[in-house]
């Protein structure tokens, strides 16, 4: 399977752009993966 | 935690700045030792292990120092976070400037979100952001110590691998100084018989030694060219090309001489095509590309090059030159710093590359507007295209006649500079008592283009404003003083000719001496065919590959798509009509064809041009 720049340069700024997003919005995110975490474990506990 | 714990004190922002400075100077360290590497081109000095953590500390002390005023301004106010966002932002941008492929809303996303999360740690845990950068600041300094070593104790040892004084020398062996003009033409060299008085020095260095009016070239850009002056090969026989170096498959003039007991020099303002990446510096001892300028310590980061290209800020400025540019009279100064080191028991072979006549033509003052036309030039339209950076006026098609007199101009006006400075090297040379043992060739790689043709700049073409080059040689023994030669000669020759300067036999390299005018042999039989090609390239001229053959009078220039040319030099020197459809013309047409394609084919038999007739 040939990959090219034509591929590799747009998936490159796609995964900087989302890298970037995740700096941006890193305490949301490490919050929400808490909660997500939490209601996971949760789920596991009761049963 | 009080208050004042959440203010920038001057030193604070400071001692950050650095630190993030050095710690971004230190990645792209890595990421320029990644690329080389993996095989790419870098485009900086070899001593970017000490310039890039340099440059970088020095843009954000620059920047620290502008938030540090800001701090004793506000009195003390100043909160720390801003300050630490500012860096922030400074060390993003350098960082996502390391990858330009990257598109920049997602650079500027990645930017932004490297200083927020600096900004909050700063506002929430100052004090420890404090610590951090603190005990971060000596750490860093004495790793870009180290690592900054790298690059020049690598050249270093280099150069003592190649400098070895073992040989013996044969005490009648001249030094050789070659003074290679970039992108001079003949057509403008007065010595050449320019009706315009561009070249006075060089007409009297011509007058005391000799002059070839018809010396051609290999090739119409600067790598292949300079690759034939020091391997003797034609560009079709070497890797030297758009995208690749000259690899290590033929010896190297430099080489030869080096081995015979020469001290090798190379002093190059052309940093695009004769760096320590293109392969053409092998043999010297000692080689000096880039310099050590302050241009080109910003060309070593990401940031700075980001500002060195940026037009709106050139605009500001009105600066439309290279930003690491060096003069005639810097390549001179550097070569005489290393002449009063250089072993005095040793000849040795100089190379020296002078820029001054490659666009932008920018001359120097006394020389610039010299002819009067300097008010119709437009430097604003000069555009520097990433990623090496040459500028390059824009829309020369639609230049008027009078603007495009003006480009002409202002290249003869830089020429006339750099004749001044091969008298200034000469005299140098006479006052340390070493011309009387001195071959001083004086050539170029190429020509340039206004126009002819419709076509402008080099590397397009094979036409004679090209390839037509000037070429004096002072000093040679044996050689009659004052002598002009009108045979067409190739410049593939010249490696030969200057090893047998040395008294270097056995043919290290190929090629025909050039002494042959005077050996009594009939130099115009006896010669190496005069050859050049271009390859193809991407998006620009040419598109295909093209070759031409010299034989005087006739020039004959073929594509690898069948299209051919053929011009009687003559009677036509302006090379104004194609005779190739011509009977008259056609048994040279069929004669030169031949040999161009059995010349061509000796390398590589994909390269066998059609020949008339023969379908």
């Amino acid at each position: 399977m040939y990959i090219g720049p034509e591929t590799i340069m747009p998936l490159a700024s796609a995964l900087a752009a989302i890298g970037g997003a995740l700096l941006l919005f890193w305490q949301r995110v490490v919050g929400y993966a808490r909660s997500a975490g939490r209601l996971i474990g949760g789920m596991f506990t009761r049963r | 935690m009080t208050d004042n714990h959440r203010r920038t004190g001057p030193v604070d922002v400071l001692v950050l700045a650095a630190s993030a400075g050095l710690l971004l100077g230190l990645i792209e360290v890595a990421t320029l030792y990644a690329r080389l590497g993996l095989g790419g081109r870098i485009g900086v000095s070899r001593d970017f292990t000490w310039m890039a953590p340099a440059a970088d500390l020095f843009l954000f002390l620059v920047g620290g120092g502008v938030l540090a005023v800001a701090s004793l301004l506000s009195r003390g106010r100043l909160p720390y976070w801003v300050g630490a966002a500012a860096v922030g932002i400074a060390f993003g941008a350098g960082l996502v400037l390391l990858f330009p492929r990257i598109h920049s809303v997602a650079r500027l996303i990645v930017l932004v979100g490297i200083a927020v999360q600096l900004g909050r740690f700063a506002a929430a845990r100052p004090d420890l952001l404090r610590r951090r950068a603190l005990r971060a600041l000596p750490v860093l300094a004495v790793l870009a110590l180290v690592i900054g070593s790298l690059g020049p104790l690598t050249r270093s040892l280099e150069g003592r691998s190649l400098a070895d004084h073992s040989v013996a020398v044969s005490p009648d062996a001249p030094n050789i100084v070659l003074v290679v003009l970039d992108a001079v033409r003949a057509a403008s060299v007065s010595a050449h018989g320019y009706a315009r008085r561009t070249t006075p020095h060089l007409e009297r260095l011509a007058a005391e030694g000799v002059r070839f009016d018809r010396a051609i070239s290999t090739a119409p850009w600067t790598l292949p060219a300079h690759a034939t002056l020091f391997t003797g090969r034609y560009p079709h026989e070497l890797s030297a090309s758009w995208k690749t170096p000259l690899d290590a498959s033929d010896p190297t003039l430099a080489e030869v001489l080096a081995t015979h007991g020469y001290a090798t020099a190379g002093f190059t303002g052309n940093f695009f095509y004769t760096t320590w990446e293109t392969g053409v510096h092998r043999g010297f001892a000692h080689y000096d590309d880039y310099g050590v300028t302050t241009g080109q310590l910003l060309l070593s980061t990401s940031l700075g090059r980001r500002l060195a290209l940026d037009q709106r800020l050139r605009d500001l400025f009105g600066y439309y030159d290279n930003v690491n540019r060096r003069s005639a009279a810097e390549i001179n100064d550097a070569f005489m710093g290393w002449l009063d080191d250089a072993p005095a028991d040793r000849p040795f072979f100089a190379f020296l590359n002078y820029f001054d006549a490659h666009e932008p033509y920018l001359p120097e003052d006394p020389y610039r507007d010299m002819h009067g036309s300097d008010h119709l030039r437009r430097n604003e339209l000069i555009r520097f295209a990433a990623p090496l950076g040459i500028g390059y006026r824009m829309f020369k098609h639609e230049m008027s006649p009078a603007e495009r007199q003006a480009e002409l101009d202002a290249y003869e006006e830089t020429i006339t500079y750099m004749d001044a400075q091969i008298a200034r090297l000469v005299e140098e040379l006479d006052s340390r008592g070493l011309l009387q043992n001195t071959v001083v060739v004086v050539t170029a790689d190429h020509g340039e283009q206004f126009g002819e043709h419709d076509l402008f700049e080099h590397a397009n073409s094979l036409y004679m404003p090209l390839v037509h080059v000037p070429l004096v040689i002072h000093g040679a023994r044996g050689w009659p003083a004052g002598s002009r030669v009108t045979t067409a000669a190739t410049l593939r020759d010249l490696p030969a000719t200057l090893l047998e300067f040395a008294g270097i036999d056995g043919e290290p390299l190929p090629g025909m001496s050039l002494s042959r005018h005077w050996a009594g042999v009939d130099a115009a039989a006896a010669t190496s065919p005069i050859l050049s090609s271009v390859r193809a390239r991407d998006r620009l001229e040419p598109q295909v590959d093209v070759h031409s053959l010299i034989e005087w009078p006739y020039h004959l220039i073929s594509r690898a798509d069948g299209g051919v040319e053929l011009y009687d030099l003559v009677v036509d020197p302006d090379q104004l009509v194609d005779r190739s459809e011509s009977p008259d013309a056609r048994p040279a047409l069929v004669r030169l064809s031949r040999t161009l394609s059995g010349a061509t084919d000796a390398a590589d038999p994909e390269l066998a041009l059609p020949v008339p007739g023969s379908e």
